[in-house]
């Protein structure tokens, strides 16, 4: 896959399976990540360590970007009790719990961001691998007038709409913090822009509750990042 | 009336046909969020239960849904009436 739209995000990180290859499992994970990680199927393990690299990856950007450069061991991820990540950073220079970070898998790719807390109080990332969705799952996820639009689009353009909003939704899920949600609650705009789509997320009493943008690699995934 | 060990059986087929697995590896407590792949399979498996059940899992309750006997115990309640 072609990584150069990584950079659409300043602390956007995107990795494959292969540079797994040119690492060890005990070089990324701390002891207590390992723990963790060993509670897992193996299925499950490969996707906790292709994301945990992704997010390692972009807290070491953020901090390089600030002088200060990181080993993986100085920085530990873990799930909290609703099962996102969070981030501990082992430097004493670094103040703690200052990051905000999303984390997302797919097939042999994971991606992350970060975010200062300063900055926004929620970031959300997706990777989807455009497919198409059954019917009955369309009608399930999507808005009134997200169906309504999804239904005027050609044949040949709906697996690509369905899985934007799909992965809108995704990422506004995890940026909310929500343990509740109902993706048919809320409707999501999008716009073509040159190289990929803005989109924007209004809530039912129609104000705008987040901002992102969504890309489609050759490989025809879909990346997403969603800021509240 | 199904019983409650039919409702089981019927989710514990559900969940493994719809997620690619075996029977075995679907377990009473299992993490359903864990044993698919990703969020999308997760949702299909949604849609599966609810036309094989006829029914919608209303989304305030899903989260309260995180294994086979949770799904059970659900079913159980909502479709058929049934408390345990």
């Amino acid at each position: 896959m072609d990584t150069n739209f990584c950079n659409i995000s300043e602390y956007l990180t995107i990795v494959n399976s292969s540079q797994l290859n040119t690492t060890t499992l005990e070089l990324i994970l701390t002891p207590l990540e390992e723990h963790e990680y060993r509670k897992l199927s193996l299925q499950k393990q490969k996707h906790r360590l292709l994301g945990r690299l992704a997010a390692k990856q972009s807290v070491q950007e953020y901090y390089a970007r600030r002088a200060t450069n990181l080993e993986y061991q100085q920085i530990e991820i873990l799930n909290n009790n609703n099962g996102a990540p969070t981030c501990v950073v082992s430097d004493p220079n670094i103040p703690q719990d200052e990051l905000l970070i999303s984390i997302s898998h797919t097939n042999n790719y994971a991606i992350a961001a970060v975010a200062n807390k300063n900055t926004s109080s929620g970031i959300g990332v997706d990777i989807e691998k455009i497919k198409n969705l059954e019917g009955k799952m369309i009608q399930r996820f999507l808005s009134t007038t997200e169906l309504e639009i999804y239904h005027q689009t050609p044949n040949n353009k709906q697996s690509e709409l369905g899985i934007l909003y799909w992965s809108a939704k995704e990422a506004y899920f995890k940026a909310s913090k929500l343990t509740r949600f109902n993706p048919k609650e809320i409707d999501t705009t999008i716009e073509k822009i040159d190289n990929g789509y803005k989109l924007e997320i209004i809530s039912p009493d129609r104000s705008l509750i987040a901002t992102g943008y969504s890309y489609v690699t050759p490989e025809k995934f879909i990346i997403t990042t969603l800021k509240i | 009336m199904k019983t409650y060990d039919e409702i089981f059986l019927e989710v514990q087929n559900l969940i493994a046909y719809n997620l690619n697995l075996p029977l075995s590896a679907v377990e009473p407590h299992s993490n359903i969020g864990d044993l698919a792949t990703d969020s999308i399979k997760l949702f299909e498996l949604l849609t599966a239960f609810e036309s094989f059940y006829e029914m919608e899992f209303a989304y305030q309750d899903i989260a309260d849904v995180d294994t086979p006997q949770d799904a059970t115990h659900y079913i159980a309640r909502v479709k058929y009436n049934q408390s345990k």
